[in-house]
């Protein structure tokens, strides 16, 4: 088990999230309230993972099905399509926002969300040039 | 694109976990498959035309009229 890279990662994770925690409660930054939460969920996602090894180590017939799972092309394309979505709601969900916090006189946040946008799509445009050229 | 997966796996008498696992892939994307939900890529239809020994056209059948996703 001590070869397997999801095994490597989670114990990592976990590492990272304590780390973050201890810093957080140390002290040391002013508000640990927002350390404390990327903290614990960094640890967790190192959690959840590291049980997932666990049981694939036990049971040999979910280690198959999950890795018939990674190699499944349909499941590939059927995550492919979900990103797709959730890339498009989010975009009207953030622009709708926008205009609704622009509105309420809500600058600030109408702002970010409008910054979001522009930086998924600047991203995308960027993503798609290269990806033309490697396809 | 419509197909004639299940009635080849039928003839040969191969369940779809069978078939699933020769082809690397879930026993969900055998079904998908059969019922005409998801088209192939073309390395597994070449995988499924080589496994029962015949041709891609033999098993995928692509209709041009059709509206293709």
């Amino acid at each position: 088990m001590k070869n397997n890279r999801l095994f490597k990662i989670s114990v990592a994770e976990i590492v990272i999230g304590v780390i973050i925690e201890l810093l957080a409660f140390s002290g040391i930054v002013e508000d640990g309230s927002v350390l404390t939460g990327i903290g614990s969920g960094i640890l967790a996602v190192g959690v959840v993972q590291l049980l997932r090894v666990f049981r694939m180590e036990s049971n040999p017939e979910y280690k198959k099905r999950m890795e018939t799972a990674s190699k499944d092309e349909r499941y590939a394309f059927i995550s492919m399509k979900a990103k797709e979505a959730a890339f498009g709601i989010y975009l009207i969900i953030a622009a709708v926002l926008c205009v609704a916090w622009m509105l309420l006189g809500y600058s600030e946040q109408g702002m970010l969300a409008a910054m979001s946008i522009c930086i998924l799509v600047l991203l995308y445009a960027v993503l798609f040039r290269i990806l033309a050229r490697k396809y | 694109m419509k197909n004639r997966l299940e009635e080849i796996r039928k003839q040969r008498g191969i369940r779809q976990e069978e078939l699933a696992e020769a082809m690397g892939v879930s026993r969900q994307t055998i079904s998908s498959l059969e019922n005409g939900r998801y088209n192939p890529s073309v390395i597994l239809a070449i995988k499924l035309a080589r496994y029962f020994g015949t041709k891609v056209e033999d098993i995928f059948i692509y209709e041009e009229e059709q509206n293709e996703e």
